[in-house]
């Protein structure tokens, strides 16, 4: 049973700003940024390398203060425990404790959610079939190839069956079926009434999954709506993409 | 594994803190190094240079403070009465004790490597001889070892003295004639003959040969041997007494062997220097 | 506590599969099999050396593997970037420092306890003994010592990265284990501002001494005051907590770089 509350959005970023002391002058990754991800959707985040994704990411998390702005998780301040408890995160470009096994991995997880004995056991199991490694459930990580790493990685955030859902680039480096496996998982998500937050350069992935999309350059918060009224008259979202980009860079050099 | 270099204070802290504490210990160590002598090099040699006196040095107090069941020496403290002191005073062992009979086995190990560390550590030959023929009743082993400080140390009188007594108490007393006039030959060595200890071992020697010579009759020579112990102790009357004795031409009160065992004869029971500062600090509270 | 328990767990499937741990053991135990080949001069049943030096490997080795264990915990989380996938669970940052201790306390306290049983092993084969209470108590005061060790490490482990982090640790503990029971006396002769950095040293250095109770152990001498004890065991406590929460001071608000990640 997916908890929503009925008005607040899974995701509300309101005036949210990030400035880094550095020794060449402050770095501002975010500026004044805000917008809301309602809840059951798959909202994508997009934006070229460096434009703050990641940062927005680490804010939501609590891994990093915000300048100013607030940022709230399912209606909960972002500190709060009990936000995530019912969140589940992946990583950009993920790593993970190599000298365990993938079942090991998955069950200390649980532990961390408070979940024991046959009910974790039983969920273990069968996220490691979800993700295609129950063959490999008892072998060390350590022997994993890269796409099977994502994948316990993958099943790793879905041990709580989080009510939302956050991804950083979750299909970097993988072949076209990780990729579609992925597709798969948050389609799945999507049908069970969660919400998915993910971050990508894949904008064709983006374009198949996403029922919105909010676009990040250089901090600032360059577009956002839904996916088809934004592609409107371009060929692709890939297209719209690089003219915003393409813009907002002329638009920086110029001002 | 990237390495990154830290831009705080705390590394110079560390580091600075690390060479201020190998300054301190190098100073302390350098107090406790004895005069270079010529010697061989041995595995401990090469292995620690001249730090291996140190060593050594270390390991013979570790052997004592085995005698005295692991509590350490008397020192002098500042103060005494903080709450870390009176706990450590109830945790550690504080009792002024020996170790008595098979107990004394324990010291023996670290004599042992004090011996190994620096093989002219010639006190800790003497003392590893001492426990082994009083404390253990081996007189064999304690031979053993004497014989094994002689072949490292030739030229110190005290391994000659400590043979020769050796040998008095077995009664061979030719062989202890010789090694009594090899030891006199060689005292004072490098030791400083002004030096308490050094007078003592040389009116002990001067004495024993003298009863050796009052054995064979040859009582001219025993009589200027005992002057000359004499000579460094005035205040010892028995010798004062029986120098008239043999002057006089009379036999004296006490035969010369029964005087002779007696003086030779060492107890396990001897003064203890912790008991006597125990009993000070008794006396001073 | 769960999540206490389960950060501890990875530490120490970490310490057992990296394997890092038995090369402790077979160095004590290179060094225990050569203490039983050692005959002085034939004479049998002398176990004080075997004792003494058994256990002084175990303080030695117990000591290096606490510190070099306890400084790496909180880096490695962050250079792996396993920090961030642990922070967005319900666990916070006062968990992860904590299970990070305990871990590394618990691992490190049963692989010093095993020196103990070797040594043990070995003194009973040389026809020795242990008197079973006072190896208790030297067990817990012991268990103690090595969790101020653990504290210390985590604590430094969030200031520098985790090389300054074991050698600051590892200067601050040798001065503590050599320096500190020796003031009272060399205050004696020292005055002025020698005398004055000693005290420092003195009052702000952790006191080891109090954990140590290998004389009672090697000499045959029986349990010391319960009381004693207690407090040593209260003031190892206190330390442990004040350098834990120098810990979480230092680690609540430390933004994390996204080490090998890019």
């Amino acid at each position: 049973m997916v908890i929503h509350d009925a008005v607040k959005p899974a995701i509300d970023i309101q005036g949210l700003s990030v400035t880094f002391p550095s020794r060449g002058g402050a770095v501002r990754a975010l500026r004044d940024v805000s917008f809301s991800v309602e809840p059951g959707t798959v909202f994508g985040f997009l934006g070229p390398n460096g434009a703050g994704k990641t940062t927005a990411i680490h804010v939501l998390l609590g891994f990093l203060q915000p300048t100013a702005g607030t940022a709230t998780l399912l209606g909960q301040p972002v500190s709060e425990k009990i936000a995530r408890e019912r969140l589940g995160y992946l990583a950009e470009n993920p790593d993970t404790y190599l000298f365990l096994t993938g079942r090991e991995l998955l069950t200390m997880t649980g532990r961390l959610f408070r979940l024991r004995g046959a009910e974790l056991a039983k969920r273990v199991d069968r996220l490691l079939e979800e993700v295609g490694l129950s063959a490999a459930a008892d072998r060390r990580i350590a022997s994993y190839s890269r796409g099977m790493r994502q994948r316990i990685c993958m099943a790793q955030s879905l041990v709580n069956d989080p009510d939302l859902l956050i991804l950083d680039e979750p299909t970097g480096g993988l072949d076209p079926l990780g990729r579609l496996e992925i597709r798969r998982l948050i389609a799945d998500r999507r049908a069970a009434g969660k919400t998915v937050f993910f971050s990508s350069h894949e904008l064709s992935e983006v374009e198949l999954v996403c029922d919105q999309v909010a676009i990040l350059v250089r901090g600032r918060l360059a577009a956002q709506g839904k996916t088809s009224e934004l592609v409107g008259s371009n060929e692709s979202l890939e297209r719209y993409f690089i003219n915003l980009a393409t813009a907002e860079t002329d638009r920086k050099e110029d001002g | 594994m990237t390495a990154r270099f830290s831009t705080n204070a705390w590394p110079w802290f560390g580091v600075g803190a690390g060479w201020i504490l190998a300054a301190s210990l190098v100073c302390r160590l350098e107090a406790k190094l004895p005069p270079e002598r010529p010697d061989e090099q041995g595995l401990a040699g090469l292995l620690l240079g001249s730090s291996r006196h140190a060593l050594s040095a270390d390991l013979f107090e570790k052997a004592d403070v085995y005698f005295h069941k692991g509590v350490e020496h008397f020192e002098r403290k500042a103060f005494t009465n903080d709450w870390f002191q009176r706990t450590l005073g109830d945790i550690a062992p504080a009792t002024h004790r020996h170790a008595e009979g098979q107990e004394t086995a324990e010291i023996i190990p670290w004599l042992e490597f004090a011996t190994r560390a620096d093989p002219h550590n010639v006190e800790a030959f003497l003392v590893t001889a001492f426990w082994l023929d009083t404390g253990l009743h081996r007189p064999d082993l304690a031979g053993r070892v004497l014989l094994e400080a002689e072949r490292l140390n030739p030229r110190d009188y005290r391994v000659l003295l400590e043979r020769g007594r050796f040998e008095i108490e077995s009664g061979r007393f030719d062989p202890a004639a010789a090694l009594l006039d090899a030891a006199l030959s060689l005292w004072p060595g490098s030791l400083d003959p002004a030096d308490r200890q050094s007078q003592l071992d040389k009116a002990e020697i001067l004495t024993y040969r003298a009863f050796l010579f009052e054995f064979k009759g040859r009582n001219a020579e025993a009589i200027a041997l005992f002057k000359n112990s004499l000579a460094i102790f005035p205040e010892r009357t028995y010798l004062k007494a029986r120098i008239a004795e043999l002057e006089a031409g009379k036999e004296p009160e006490q035969s010369a062997r029964s005087l002779l065992s007696r003086l030779v004869k060492r107890s396990p029971d001897i003064a203890c220097k912790a008991g006597e500062e125990e009993e000070d600090r008794s006396e001073s509270d | 506590m769960t999540a206490l328990w389960t950060l501890a767990k990875i530490v120490w499937l970490e310490m057992l599969r990296k394997k890092e741990i038995y090369v402790l053991f077979i160095l004590l135990a290179a060094l225990l099999l050569a203490l039983i080949s050692l005959d002085v001069y034939g004479l049998g049943q002398v176990t004080g050396y075997v004792k003494e030096i058994g256990l002084l490997g175990a303080w030695v080795l117990g000591w290096i593997l606490a510190v070099n264990t306890s400084v790496r915990q909180l880096p490695q989380e962050e250079r792996r970037g396993t920090v961030f996938p642990l922070l967005a669970k319900p666990v916070s940052r006062l968990e992860l420092v904590l299970g990070k201790w305990l871990g590394s306390w618990t691992i490190v306290c049963g692989a010093t306890f095993c020196f103990y049983a070797a040594t043990w092993g070995v003194t009973l084969l040389r026809g020795g003994t242990f008197a079973p209470a006072v190896v208790v108590q030297a067990a817990l005061l012991h268990a103690a010592a090595l969790g101020v060790v653990a504290a210390l490490g985590i604590a430094l482990s969030t200031r520098m990265n985790p090389d300054a982090a074991a050698a600051t640790a590892y200067v601050v503990t040798g001065a503590s284990f050599l320096l500190v029971p020796r003031v009272p006396a060399l205050l004696v002769t020292s005055k002025g501002l020698s005398g004055a950095l000693l005290l420092v040293v003195y009052n702000l250095l952790p006191h080891f001494e109090l954990f140590d109770e290998r004389r009672r152990l090697v000499h045959d001498w029986g349990p010391a005051h319960g009381g004693a004890i207690s407090g040593a065991l209260l003031y190892g406590a206190l330390l442990t907590a004040v350098f834990l929460l120098l810990a979480w001071i230092g680690y609540r608000k430390k933004k994390f770089s996204r080490g090998d990640i890019l």
